[in-house]
């Protein structure tokens, strides 16, 4: 893990005019102090200092501000609340942060056809919150709603506890009004029209940045359920847990989530003060929530009840209110702020594998904690495999870092061995982007080169992402943050 | 827009491809020759002389949405037919993964067929009936009732193989449900209509069975009364399984008279008779339930019933403005008729016998009100092409002279994108709307 200071080069005093001229002079940080506060994302090992941060208002000013970088051959990084965890949002290079901070109306909420147009900038859980209002929600909710964007989840194509039942970002976007690297503004899909051809809106979300600035989204949202269930398994064995999940789904269920918190994760919440009442000698706790037509939820908690007890759970508690919902979400939720009583620093891994690898896999990350000394803590997606390792040290200690690069390697490779991904949905951004060739052949990253070149021939969006080097429009090398080959 | 012309002798034609893929793997059907890879490897090979010498490539599953591609039905324009049909093996089913694995050229019936005493289902329902293949559902993207719960095929894919204009075998996606491991290809290749490359291999996400199934009908006799009615119910805050208004001649068990709301309830037994009780509660009109068997007969009838054929058209207005189109609906002759009532998407079929004419007078008596509502209509069929009557799709496979003639900038952007996958301008995007410079 490295922290290059990179020696981001100043603008020059006419385009800070010009930019000022479009965002006022509240919409541009030059001084390297306000620079600070965006040399990370949340994954904070890596800090790369902005050249600039724009705070654009408008589609209009975003467009206008891309042009005027692109006529300076200057690259751009655009970020919503930085909460990402895969350091997609670094400005390598000294690239330029547009930021969609001041971005943050709900520009249309259309109840009637269950849509919404909203600019990036607004936050994931104010939009459900505005929706409810007409029984209607926003399906995808990543543990960091409260804060995360939505042109950020755009970005991402983002998950969540719920994705289990309702999919993911890439399912709810019907439309994109999309500023391209040179400051063409480009509409693209749209629910007033049926979808046909090539899904240019499908390959813009998680496209991470690199293919221009969603200036405008439309979504989709979906009624509210009638009713809502969760249950809390608390087992001896992660193992136990594992074949609850299984037994779950083979019964023909499909729950709206299923989470498994593992027993490190559980005493590292029990220990702070998120403190949600699980035992603390239990091997794993197993979150089961199910949603739809309220009459029918009671025989559903009765199965899932079922699955758990014959896999051998201790105890099951039920929820009979929205308080004790939320108190059996607390352990889940709040994992990784309790993690930090137990290390300075942690990595989250975003693996996914085939859900009846998990088990296996599991103990193999169990393995690889202990072979190189690092403490591991999972809480993970069980329902559709996704797993979040999180990997603890302190990342003042070299000889650490070192180990938690290695234990991290391993635990991607062992997870493609199973079937699976290096990511489930946090995304490559610069952290996995030279582990990419772990799951794409080099014909694939070339496709994705070419992709990539389709909307940013320049290579002036977000460069240093996604792809390893070697593959694409490059930038970020030289002097101006722009340097551009095409190599492939 | 260019004119379509075949640019080889069909006799050389075969001759080379089957010196790629011996005798038995090509024929000439009508005025083209027809190739019938057997693998990727084959596929690559077969794309890659097409590639060198510049043929019109139409990449086919069963033939049913060949007119998409402005292809016509005895082959002339083309040099190749690329079928998947040689390749249709269901790999590999994991039930406890609900996933599974199938060649592009696998009908839709194989694979129910085959999942199904796992009690698993493909919860997908495109028209064109049961032969329709799983690399022509997913290269055209298109869905049928089933989206309003399940989503468009695109949805439920979890990784596919694509072989595009250059040769190049790409695995594309994985089998995990989540997976944001590099751009989104598979987005990109779902609904491509062959642009990038030809699919022949996809691995899907299946859903369990429902232990319910039930079909509600009630009938108006008015269409406005129908639509009015229909959008009450379908906008409950129920998960609801479909939701259609039907009007004309359809098969059994959806042969009533005058305009039907047709409503599809699944679910465990318990949920489905909760929201029939609420549906009950709403409507004071007399209904038919269906039941088991007989609800999934009307659910095929629904979904195949068409879209497809000659004399077809397709409407798509937001679903809240569709009342506007009602009236000039109602007026023609058409034989059948159906509207999503949550997806705004309307298809129809004109009376037999109309011809030009019936065509020219639905274009006019639809023009007006859907550009009031913004809408778009598009005239399906090999009697008439494909041909868009309002508003620029983007990047969409009608015949829009625009995309050729004057771009925009979706327009410029999709160009690059084929450009990118197929160079030489072989697969249809390419060589119908010219979006591939010096090729062709």
């Amino acid at each position: 893990m490295t922290s290059v200071a990179a020696s981001a080069p100043p603008l020059d005093q006419s385009l800070v005019r010009r930019i000022r001229s479009v965002v006022g002079a509240e919409g541009l940080f030059i001084d390297p102090d306000q620079l600070l506060v965006y040399e990370s994302d949340a994954l904070t090992q890596y800090r790369h200092p902005p050249s600039a941060v724009v705070l654009p208002r408008t589609t209009e000013e975003v467009s206008l501000v891309l042009a005027l970088l692109h006529a300076e051959g200057r690259a751009f990084v655009p970020r919503g609340a930085g909460t990402g965890l895969s350091g997609g949002a670094l400005a390598v290079g000294g690239s330029v942060l547009v930021g969609t901070a001041r971005m943050n109306r709900i520009l249309e909420l259309d109840s009637e056809n269950r849509r919404a147009r909203v600019q990036p900038g607004v936050v994931n859980s104010d939009l459900t919150r505005a929706a409810l209002l007409q029984g209607l929600i926003y399906a995808p909710d990543p543990s960091s709603q409260s804060a995360c964007t939505m042109g950020g989840n755009v970005a991402e194509n983002s998950g969540g506890p719920h994705c289990l039942k309702y999919g993911v970002t890439n399912r709810y976007v019907t439309g994109l009004t999309v500023v391209l690297p040179d400051g063409e503004v480009v509409e693209l899909g749209g629910l007033e029209r049926e979808p046909e051809g090539l899904d240019l809106v499908g390959a813009f979300v998680g496209s991470e940045g690199c293919f221009g600035i969603a200036a405008e989204i439309e979504l989709t949202l979906i009624p509210e359920s009638e009713g809502v269930r969760t249950l809390l398994g608390i087992f001896d064995s992660m193992e136990q847990a594992g074949r609850a999940v299984t037994d779950i789904m083979a019964r023909g269920l499909l729950p709206a989530a299923l989470e498994i918190i593992d027993s490190e994760t559980i005493r590292a919440v029990e220990a702070s003060i998120f403190a949600a009442g699980y035992p603390t000698d239990a091997g794993a706790a197993l979150v089961v929530e199910v949603d739809g037509v309220d009459a029918a939820l009671d025989a559903e908690v009765a199965i899932a009840r079922a699955c758990c007890l014959s896999a051998g759970a201790r105890e099951v508690r039920i929820a009979t209110n929205a308080e004790e919902r939320l108190a059996l979400w607390r352990g889940r939720k709040k994992a990784f702020g309790a993690m930090g009583r137990l290390a300075p620093d942690l990595l989250v891994q975003d693996a996914t594998v085939p859900r009846t690898r998990l088990p296996e896999v599991l103990r193999q990350v169990g393995e690889i904690g202990r072979r190189h000394g690092i403490l591991v803590a999972n809480v993970f997606h069980a329902g559709d495999g996704n797993l979040h390792p999180n990997l603890l040290f302190d990342r003042r200690d070299p000889d650490q870092v070192k180990k938690v690069e290695a234990a991290s390697k391993e635990i991607m490779e062992v997870c493609i061995r199973a079937g699976g991904t290096i990511t489930g949905e946090h995304g490559v951004g610069f952290d996995k982007r030279a582990h990419m060739p772990l799951v794409c052949s080099h014909e694939v990253l070339r496709a994705m080169a070419r992709l990539k070149e389709a909307f940013d021939p320049l290579g002036r969006s977000n460069p240093g992402k996604v792809l390893p080097d070697g593959y694409g429009p490059r930038s970020g090398a030289g002097a101006r943050g722009a340097e551009v080959g095409r190599g492939t | 827009m260019r004119t379509l012309r075949a640019s080889a002798d069909p006799g050389a034609v075969l001759s080379q491809v089957r010196d790629v893929l011996g005798t038995d793997g090509a024929s000439l059907v009508g005025a083209s020759v027809t190739a019938r890879p057997r693998s990727d490897e084959e596929t690559s090979a077969l794309l890659r002389v097409a590639r060198e010498r510049r043929w019109r490539v139409l990449p086919l599953g069963a033939g049913i949405a060949g007119w998409m591609n402005g292809a016509e039905p005895d082959g002339r324009g083309l040099d190749l037919v690329l079928s998947t049909l040689a390749m249709s093996e269901l790999l590999e089913h994991e039930p406890a993964d609900l996933m599974c694995r199938v060649r592009a050229g696998l009908s839709l019936a194989a694979l129910q067929d085959g999942v199904a005493p796992a009690g698993q289902w493909l919860a997908l329902d495109p028209p064109g009936g049961a032969g329709v293949t799983v690399g022509g559902i997913v290269a055209t993207g298109t869905a049928g009732p089933l989206q309003i719960q399940y989503g468009r095929p695109r949805d439920q894919i979890l990784g596919l193989t694509l072989v595009d204009g250059e040769g190049r075998i790409l695995s594309l996606g994985g089998r995990v449900v989540k997976n944001v491991a590099g751009f989104d290809l598979v987005r990109l290749a779902a609904g491509s209509g062959g642009a990038i490359g030809v699919i022949t291999e996809v691995i899907f996400r299946l859903y369990p069975k429902p232990e319910e199934d039930r079909t509600l009908v009630w009938s108006w006799e008015k269409l406005t009364e129908a639509w009015d009615a229909g959008r009450a119910l379908a906008t409950l805050p129920l998960p609801l399984t479909a939701a259609e208004l039907i009007g004309g001649r359809w098969a059994p068990p959806l042969d009533d008279s005058g305009y039907r709301v047709v409503v599809r309830l699944t679910g465990s037994k318990v949920a489905v008779e909760r929201m029939f009780e609420v549906f009950m509660e709403r409507i004071g009109h007399p209904l038919r339930e269906l039941k088991g068997e007989k609800s999934r007969t009307a659910a095929r009838v629904l979904s195949e019933g068409d879209g497809t054929g000659p004399l077809s058209f397709r409407l798509h207005a937001l679903a809240s403005r569709g009342r506007a189109l009602l009236p000039p609906l109602a007026s023609l002759p058409v034989e059948r008729l159906a509207l999503h009532l949550l997806s705004g998407t309307f298809r129809g079929t004109l009376a037999q016998g109309g011809g030009e004419g019936a065509r020219t007078e639905a274009v006019t008596a639809l023009r007006a009100p859907l550009e009031s509502v913004g809408g778009t209509l598009r005239l399906l069929g090999s009697a008439w092409g494909s041909a868009w009557e309002s508003g620029t799709p983007i990047g969409a496979r009608g015949r829009t002279p625009e995309a050729a003639e004057a771009p925009t900038a979706v327009g410029r952007l999709r160009s690059r994108i084929v450009s990118g996958f197929d160079p030489g301008g072989i697969l249809p995007d390419a060589w119908r709307d010219g979006l591939v410079e010096g090729a062709g």
